[in-house]
């Protein structure tokens, strides 16, 4: 079955304007199967040009709410894997970058290892030093012979190295907040 | 009267589909056979009898850019869909435009009463978690609706629709008259049309 046109009593109501199946092909773009006059009606009578804006929006509309829906409707896409099962590494790739890692921190290796070196000489040298010292005041019997008063200078001479060191802590982070002068 | 970038053109007489777009003369026939559909669309947007000013010139300026841009319409894209989208387009922005020159003619402090603080009237591109959820809600509708049609109705409506076949070929792939396939298209569509609360 194959008509040519829409038959006219499909198109044309009884007071002469066109049916709303009339207007409906002619808002679907099929102006073609529409019989002789149905066009030129439509673009010049004011209700049926104003049903036909109507059914041409319609249709737009139908268009893009079925055409959302279906999308909306649709499984999202599955993204491929970024590694596939099975798939071996890349070796060579990985060692090269490795090697190339390695040649680039090797500066800052080297000077790290001769910086612990000397570190680890001074603080050597540094516990030397209290040692020795330690056996000088104990062998001089200073703590022995003096009793409290000695004490005494002891604590206040250890209070001092406290109160000298927490002011010099405290000026360090305030010259180093004021610019670093 | 709008104000349109486009220059006015000779109008024609009634029901001609010869090239309107003044200056134009290349317009091809498909685009200027749509002329009719074109210039009711916009009336039906701005309210007006298809012979207002305003309509005429929004379809002029609709058909030029339809024209102009017609190297942008994607391979196998409907012509008459993407033409009326930007019909529907042209109209919205004439509306918008009678909106502003009104309220910009009004009482003063007219306009801050209706436009609100101006952040309120920065508009966001991208759809809001309302139109979203909104968009969800038609989509259901919509399909409830479509799953209410009739098999072969419902299939007519999805074949023009999504597969972008016209009558004809509808009536041959279901083999039914043609004035079947434009009956159920049209019943179907006003159906769909009550669903979308249109």
């Amino acid at each position: 079955m194959n008509d040519e046109k829409l038959s006219p009593e499909l198109v044309w109501q009884a007071d002469g304007h066109l049916t709303d199946v009339a207007l409906t092909a002619l808002g679907d773009g099929e102006a073609a199967l529409l019989p002789d006059g149905a066009v030129a009606h439509a673009a010049g009578c004011a209700a049926c040009s104003a049903a036909l804006g109507h059914a041409a929006l319609l249709s737009l509309r139908t268009g893009e709410a079925i055409g959302e829906a279906r999308a909306l409707a649709a499984p999202a896409p599955v993204e491929p894997a970024s590694q596939p099962a099975g798939k071996p590494l890349p070796v060579a790739a990985i060692l090269a970058a490795l090697a190339l890692a390695a040649l680039g921190a090797a500066p800052g290796l080297i000077a790290s290892a001769a910086r612990y070196a000397e570190l680890r000489s001074q603080v050597g040298q540094g516990l030397a030093v209290v040692l020795r010292t330690g056996r000088a005041v104990a062998e001089s019997g200073a703590v022995g012979a003096r009793g409290w008063i000695a004490a005494l200078l002891w604590a206040s001479a250890a209070l001092l190295v406290v109160i000298g060191l927490a002011v010099a802590r405290a000026t360090g982070k305030r010259l180093s907040l004021g610019g670093g002068t | 009267m709008l104000q349109t970038v486009m220059p006015m053109s000779p109008r024609l007489p009634e029901g001609s589909t010869a090239p309107p777009i003044g200056g134009i003369a290349a317009l091809p026939d498909e685009t200027a056979s749509l002329r009719p559909v074109v210039r009711a669309a916009i009336a039906c947007v701005l309210g007006e009898a298809f012979d207002h000013p305003d309509v005429e010139d929004c379809t002029h300026e609709a058909l030029a850019r339809a024209l102009e841009g017609q190297g942008r319409l994607r391979d196998g894209e409907p012509l008459r869909p993407w033409v009326l989208g930007i019909a529907r387009h042209v109209a919205l922005d004439a509306l918008r435009r009678r909106q502003r020159a009104r309220r910009v003619e009004g009482p003063p402090g007219h306009e801050d009463a209706e436009g609100g603080a101006p952040l309120d009237r920065v508009e966001d591109p991208g759809p809001s978690p309302e139109d979203r959820a909104a968009l969800f809600e038609q989509a259901h509708r919509l399909e409830g609706a479509l799953q209410r049609l009739a098999d072969p109705q419902r299939e007519a409506l999805l074949a023009f629709h999504l597969e972008g076949l016209n009558y004809q070929q509808i009536a041959r792939r279901l083999d039914i008259p043609l004035g079947t396939v434009a009956t159920w298209i049209a019943r179907g569509r006003r159906s769909l049309a009550e669903a979308l609360g249109d």
